[in-house]
């Protein structure tokens, strides 16, 4: 970080914070988008802080195209949510035990709907998090980006998309997938498998 | 379509709740202050401005933390408190 402007770093990882906490502390979708996007515009500057690097340009702009499409599939994803449901906070799914305000898949008047915008908010949250098959610049950006840019991107940004998955997308659409005995074992299949498939095929030029 | 008969519910404000979110943001734009108008030269201003109001959020969401007496929300059920 030498000779970079140090003032301008501390402020963006703070906007980066605040943005992880409005997401930890959302109890409505609308928030959870504004967190992330607080979170994300705050990593593609960091991730682009060196702009005389040529590698750390292309890591900044590789991060905000793959930003910009998760984002407009997770919006989509939340409005599909909302018209199935007719809630886009936590009501949606702690209403599934009334007929009248049906809340996951399993009550749900419109189950192709809301398994649509589930898939939706999934395939989102699955390019913010960079799980596989949605991971594919991931490795540029990482490459690219300043050290303490890419320890934000790639622990704390990561972290907080992966919980709120767990947490809310997972168990509210998909409660027969994700079971109490062991919520994380999809998710372990899936980038186990997965991660291995597509792990000799990576290389960096 | 008469505009003035239109009744709008009052907002459910809740400061407190947000408190930590809202210290991390204007630490965040007092850096950026600070930093505009400091010398190059003071950089350890700007990293110990950031880690004192990282230390304050971290107070305000323990008292949070210690304070809660059960699930609240604010803005309507926007942020939750849980």
């Amino acid at each position: 970080m030498n000779g970079l402007p140090a003032g301008e770093f501390h402020s963006l990882l703070m906007f980066a914070t605040a943005g992880m906490m409005f997401m930890a502390s959302a109890g409505d979708l609308v928030i959870v988008f504004l967190g992330l996007e607080i979170l994300s515009i705050a990593t593609y500057v960091m991730c682009g802080f060196r702009r005389t690097d040529v590698r750390s340009n292309e890591s900044s702009m590789k991060y905000f195209i793959l930003g910009s499409f998760s984002s407009a599939f997770l919006l989509y994803g939340i409005a599909l949510t909302y018209g199935a449901t007719a809630h886009d906070d936590r009501t949606a799914r702690h209403d599934k035990h009334r007929r009248d305000q049906p809340g996951d898949l399993l009550t749900s008047q419109y189950p192709l709907l809301l398994f649509a915008g589930a898939a939706m908010m999934l395939v989102g949250f699955g390019f913010k998090i960079a799980t596989a098959p949605f991971h594919v610049w991931t490795p540029d950006v990482y490459e690219g980006a300043p050290t303490p840019g890419h320890r934000v991107h790639g622990r704390r940004a990561k972290s907080g998309g992966l919980c709120f998955v767990h947490a809310r997308v997972l168990l509210f659409a998909f409660p027969f997938v994700v079971s109490n005995a062991d919520r994380r074992l999809p998710e372990r299949i899936h980038a186990a498998w997965l991660g291995a498939l597509v792990w000799s095929s990576q290389f960096s030029p | 379509m008469d505009f003035l008969a239109l009744q709008f519910p009052t907002p459910d404000v809740n400061l407190w709740l947000i408190l930590p979110e809202l210290i991390i943001c204007t630490v965040g734009v007092l850096v950026m202050l600070v930093d505009a108008f400091g010398k190059p030269t003071q950089r350890w201003v700007t990293g110990s401005i950031s880690l004192a109001g990282l230390a304050v959020a971290a107070a305000s969401a323990g008292w949070l933390w210690l304070s809660w007496h059960g699930a609240s929300t604010a803005f309507n059920g926007m942020i939750v408190l849980g």
